[in-house]
Parts: structure tokens; sequence; C-alpha cells
């Protein structure tokens, strides 16, 4: 009996040294691979670049191309500066046919099907609206007081959509004349786009690329998902992880973003084409999807959607992974989405939705 | 089963292998499971070279950025700001950070905080906010 006692202790001990011996050699940490790490302030963020894997030439030939990439971008793109996109806005509000601008033009068609799919939910087209709100300034502390209500009705009585802009062969028009284009951060979207199928052109296989919480990821770290955080929207530190492998975009739209103060009420920056004032139901959204235009996109228009509308917009619009915050601490997430959240914090309200088709 | 039991139980051979194992379990959690929190944070700004900052080391940092001064706060493993020259202040509300590769910022001052650990492996390869 005590032979046997001791015999059953010994095999248990062998397998359980065997099991951690082999787990030290599986290590996936084990051996140090190249890493290229660059921050830079660029589309009015920071943008942060991380390689891996990858010779260190290559990777630095390849992050200063994507950075003149993120300068032209930015300077073409940017809303309320000298540049192509306000010749392009003064134009459209002409109604006369002009020349395609092909700077913008991919811009502009994407951002159309995107808007049609979210019910005009995502509304580029909403410029002026946005500028009355005073957003068209980097500096967001010159704003004392919202808009008046009766300048908002008088935009929303004819409210420009993407729609509204048409194509003839090699000219386009514009159908209202308060259209004025403003892609906001599905401009910082389609730019992280852009940049990641610059990468791939170089040969790079693993990068991720941040854009201020509009992130793509390419590959893995090095055999392992890359790991992406996900800040707390009401205090600081990270309140759920999510792991990325392969290609896809992880982007999150919140209330905390920009926004300003007047009379002890925050105003924040997402606009509400329907009532002409920042969406009130959402503090934000984590969207999940392939490229980052299209989740920038999704998750602008699930913010405006609110708990109750998010599930048919994000059918309408292809979304397969959602995590909507509500403004009293809900949290409601697609069944797909839950098994992929990991939090980090105690989440008081987790509702799951339906599946996703 | 008394003192001397055990020694009649468990072999030499025995006694050797439990504190392998026990040893390894140790080591095992600390190189597998132990959190990872950051060490340093890596301040950029256009107006002086990168920054190196001891998170253990308490303190705080004037940082000359694109505005004027921005102070970084140091304490316990973690880094905030806590003043800066910009107007919104939003660098000073994100709070405190110490999660290995977190990276925040003061945009309008141009000053970004990356952490780090010397060889620790980061919680996070990038946070989104």
């Amino acid at each position: 009996m005590t032979l046997n006692f001791s015999n059953s202790l010994r095999f248990i001990s062998i397998i359980l040294l065997s099991s951690l011996l082999a787990l030290n050699g599986c290590s996936t940490e084990s051996k140090p691979v190249p890493k290229f790490q660059e921050t830079v302030f660029t589309m009015g963020t920071l943008v942060e670049v991380t390689i891996i894997g990858e010779d260190e030439q290559l990777a630095e030939q390849a992050y200063t191309t994507i950075l003149d990439d993120f300068n032209f971008m930015h300077n073409t793109w940017h809303p309320w500066q000298r540049n192509a996109l306000r010749r392009i806005n003064s134009l459209l509000a002409t109604g006369a046919d002009f020349s395609l601008a092909p700077s913008i033009l991919p811009l502009i068609t994407k951002s159309q099907t995107l808007s049609k799919q979210s019910g005009g939910l995502f509304n580029p087209a909403i410029g002026k609206l946005v500028k009355l709100w005073g957003f068209h300034q980097d500096d967001l502390d010159n704003i004392i007081e919202p808009p008046e209500d009766e300048e908002i009705q008088a935009l929303l009585k004819d409210l420009p959509q993407m729609s509204d802009i048409k194509f003839n062969n090699l000219t386009m028009s514009g159908s209202n004349e308060n259209i004025q284009l403003d892609f906001g951060g599905f401009a910082k979207g389609a730019a992280v786009d852009a940049t990641i199928e610059h990468l791939k052109e170089f040969g790079i296989r693993n990068a991720v690329i941040n854009a201020g919480g509009d992130l793509r990821a390419i590959g893995s770290h090095n055999n392992r998902p890359w790991r992406i955080g996900i800040r707390n929207p009401t205090a600081s530190g990270v309140f759920a992880a999510v792991e990325v492998t392969g290609d896809e975009s992880v982007f999150t739209s919140g209330d905390y973003e920009r926004y300003f103060e007047a009379d002890g009420k925050r105003y924040h920056h997402i606009i509400d084409p329907r009532t002409g004032y920042p969406a009130n139901k959402t503090r934000s959204v984590t969207v999940i999807h392939s490229d980052a235009a299209t989740a920038d996109a999704a998750a602008t228009a699930l913010f405006i959607a609110g708990p109750e509308q998010w599930h048919d917009i994000a059918t309408a619009m292809g979304i397969k992974y959602v995590m909507l915050i509500a403004k009293n601490g809900d949290v409601h997430m697609n069944p797909a989405m839950s098994k992929r959240i990991q939090f980090v914090t105690k989440q008081a309200s987790i509702k799951i939705s339906q599946p996703l088709q | 089963m008394n003192h001397s039991d055990i020694h009649t139980f468990f072999t030499t051979a025995d006694k050797i292998l439990f504190l392998l194992c026990f040893a390894l379990i140790v080591f095992s959690y600390f190189h597998f499971w132990q959190s990872t929190a950051a060490r340093y944070a890596i301040v950029k700004s256009p107006q002086q070279e990168p920054l190196f900052i001891e998170l253990n080391d308490p303190g705080i940092h004037r940082i000359q950025g694109s505005l004027g001064i921005s102070k970084l706060e140091t304490k316990n493993g973690q880094i905030r700001f806590a003043a800066s020259a910009c107007k919104n202040k939003l660098c000073i509300q994100s709070g405190w950070h110490q999660h290995g590769g977190a990276v925040t910022a003061c945009l309008p001052n141009r000053i970004s905080v990356q952490l780090t650990g010397q060889d620790a492996t980061p919680d996070y390869d990038a946070i989104i906010f």
C-alpha cells in the first residue's frame, strides 16, 4: 500500500514535470524577433506603426513611405484646410459639372455605399452641420455655446445626403447646395487601409497601424495573435481586450474623443443627422471588420443608432462583431463578439443580442 | 500521518522530484502568468530628444512641447499627464497608464508617451481609444 501510494505520487510528479518542461519549451516568446515601432503625429492624431519580424532597413523604408502617404492624405482630405477637398466642396455647392477628383474619388464612392447601407446614419455630406457645431477647428475651447436650434433646424430641412453627388462619365456634380463633405474619422480609416496595402506591397507580413484608435493588424505577433487593449470610456486604463490575427481592423468610436462643454453640459462631435444634435444614447462602440474604413463608418453609424437600433444597422452594413456601451453603462454585444472580448474589469450589465447575419 | 511516516512514504528521489516540481511551478508562474506591467516610458516631443523615464521612480518630469510645458508624473509603475499647456486637458483626464505597450499623448502639445518593459512582453501590442 505504502509503495503504491508513493509510486502514484511519483507518477503524477513526473507527468507534471514533463508538462511544465514542455510548456517552457513551447513558449512562442522565447525567440526574440526584430521589432520596429514608431509613433508620429499625422492625420490630426498620434499614429503608431509596429512591424514585426522584418529586416530593420526594410521596416524603416516602408515606414518612411507610409509616412509620406499619411501626410499626403492628411493634406488632401483635411475637412477645414485649403486643399483639394475644399475645392470640391465649393464646386459641389454650385451644382455645376466638374472634373472628377482622383485623390478624393475613392473616398466619395466608398462612403456613398456605406452611407446607403447605414440608412444615412453615417453621412459625410453634413459638413455644414458639423461646422455649425464648431467642430471645424483644432481648439474646441473656443466654443462657448452650442448653435441656436433655429440654425440647426434650417440645415435639417434640406439635409444633404451622399446620394446627392452624381457622376456622369468623367465629371461629377452636387444636387444639394448644402453639401459639404467632412469625412471625419472615416478618412483615418481609409488612410490606414491604404497604408496597410502599401506595407503589404513592401512584403511586410506582420504589422499594426493604430491611428488614434483606428487600428488594422495583419499577420501575427511572432506566431501569437496581436493583443489589442480597448481603453475605458469612463475611466483611465484598459477595460477589455481582443485578439486579432490574419487581417482585421478594430475601431472604437466614443463620446470622449472630441467635445466641448457649455453651461455644464458636454457636447461631443458625433452628430445624429436625424436630429442635428450629438447622438445621446451611446458612450462608445467597438467594431471588428476586415477593412478599417468600413469599421470606422460602421462605428459612427452604430454609435448614432444606439442600443435599440444598432443590431439592424450592423446587419445592413454586413458587420459581424459589435460591442456598444450605452449611456447607462449597459454593454451590448452580439454572440460572436462576446466570444472574442475579454473584459479586464467587471461589467455591471452585459446584454447579448441575437446573432448578426 | 506523522513526521516519521512521511520519511517512510517518500524516498529521497521522491523528495527531489517534488522540489523540482515546486521550483518549476514557481518559475513558470513568473515566466508566463505574472503581470507584465511597463517599466519605462519613452517620451517624444518635437522640441527635445526622446526621453526614457523609469516608472517606479516617483517624480514630476517637465516636457517641452509645441505649446509649452507638459508635466508627467510617475509613481508606483504608472505615469500620467499631471499638467499640460493644452486647453482641453484630455491628456490629463485620461488618467494613469501602466500597461506595457500603451501609448498616450497630448496631441495639441505634440507629446507622446509610450510605455514599455525592458525585456518584458507588453500586456497589449496596441491600445485603442
